[in-house]
């Protein structure tokens, strides 16, 4: 069991997002930790590669070590930062993973701007690390930006950069290369209706919009009876039980409805 | 509600006008004032049919497409991705920002206002 973990973290989470050379007295007046329970976590990441303690005069100075170890640091603090977000940003972020998965080129997404720091925003943005993310790969996920776009009514900025570490803090790391694609029952049938509400969204206007329709409805009821506990035995069941609940009219209440039910089940 | 709607094409015309006199001199701002001459032009028909005017841009997009069709969303998705290229640099690179793409777009921005214009004139 590591010893002084509570300002450790407090002091790793400081000098690792902050990046810059210190005091222990500033660290101190920062993490707001105890005197001794702080030097002993200093004096401990000191000696374990964690940190870099600099003699300066009468003073030490305290400044990070970035590797993939203290890096694994900052992952764990984002993943905790995710999912403490508005679900709405969750919703998005992970249906937008969902078609980044399996994507070679792509090392690394962040999320940041508006969407992180203000209640209220116009527009999410995320930036694409790797190698070769050209105009050709980035125009390849147009259609995925489309969808997300015009089920949820969020605008979407893809951003692209370089894999490096200063571009790794830019915000919060929320896919990585070597993340599994863990898509459960309720999730394939999201997907599906995602991809059925899509189509009737392009449609409105065409025969097809009615079958596009349905199908999303369907789709989405089973998300709904499974989410439920319910195993509906027809398709039938399955709306049945979900027009119980929703009352939908139109396309843009079942946009709603979707997002709402999307909101809970990407939580 | 009359007075709006004809405000808003005549700004729609200025932008336009901005936008051919800086295309040579400056892409940036006239992919700028391209966005806003268009989103103008719409505007004022959704005015002119009194309808409210969405104040998120995904929103008026799509109110576009239901009133007007695909086309206009689609211009819009493309004049936005390039404004937000002129205006904050390697972003939204699903279009090319250049000369020839901010001709082309402005022909079809222009001819789809003209468009409109009529609509309004037909439809009064």
């Amino acid at each position: 069991m590591i010893k002084y973990q509570k300002s450790m973290m407090k002091i790793m989470e400081n000098v690792l997002f902050q990046r810059q050379e210190k005091s222990i007295e500033k660290i101190i007046q920062e993490t707001k930790t105890g005197r001794n329970s702080a030097f002993s976590a200093i004096n401990w990441l000191g000696k374990n590669g964690m940190i870099k303690v600099k003699k300066n005069g009468n003073q030490n100075l305290i400044s990070p070590v970035i590797d993939n170890y203290t890096l694994n640091f900052k992952y764990y603090l984002d993943s905790f930062a995710f999912k403490s977000l508005d679900s709405f940003v969750k919703l998005i972020s992970q249906v937008f993973i969902s078609g980044i998965t399996g994507k070679t080129k792509v090392k690394s997404v962040i999320l940041f701007g508006s969407a992180l720091k203000e209640k209220k925003f116009n527009d999410i943005d995320f930036l694409l690390l790797g190698k070769g993310l050209d105009t050709n790969f980035i125009k390849s996920l147009s259609d995925l930006r489309e969808k997300i776009e015009r089920v949820f009514g969020i605008i979407i900025n893809i951003h692209q950069a370089e894999l490096n570490i200063e571009n790794i803090f830019t915000g919060i790391v929320i896919y990585q290369s070597s993340y599994f694609e863990i898509k459960d029952k309720i999730k394939f049938q999201y997907f599906e209706f995602l991809d059925w509400i899509f189509e009737a969204v392009k449609n409105q206007s065409s025969e097809d919009f009615q079958i596009a329709f349905n199908n999303s409805v369907l789709n989405l009821s089973y998300v709904y009876c499974y989410m439920n506990n319910f195993n509906p035995e027809t398709k039938s069941e399955a709306v049945g039980f979900f027009r119980n609940k929703y009352k939908i009219n139109n396309l843009n209440e079942l946009k709603t409805i979707g997002g709402e039910i999307g909101k809970e089940l990407f939580k | 509600m009359e007075k709006n709607y004809l405000n808003e094409m005549k700004i729609a015309e200025e932008f336009f006008d901005a936008v051919r006199k800086n295309i040579n001199s400056s892409g940036r701002t006239s992919t700028n004032r391209l966005y806003f001459a268009f989103e103008k032009a719409v505007i004022s028909y959704i005015y002119f049919k009194k309808r409210d005017v969405p104040k998120n841009h995904q929103k008026l997009w799509e109110l576009s497409s239901e009133l007007l069709g695909k086309e206009y969303y689609s211009l819009f998705r493309v004049l936005y991705d390039l404004r937000m290229q002129a205006d904050y640099g390697n972003i939204s690179i699903f279009a090319d920002l250049n000369i020839k793409n901010i001709q082309e777009n402005l022909n079809k921005a222009e001819s789809l206002a003209k468009e409109l214009k009529l609509r309004m004139k037909d439809e009064k």
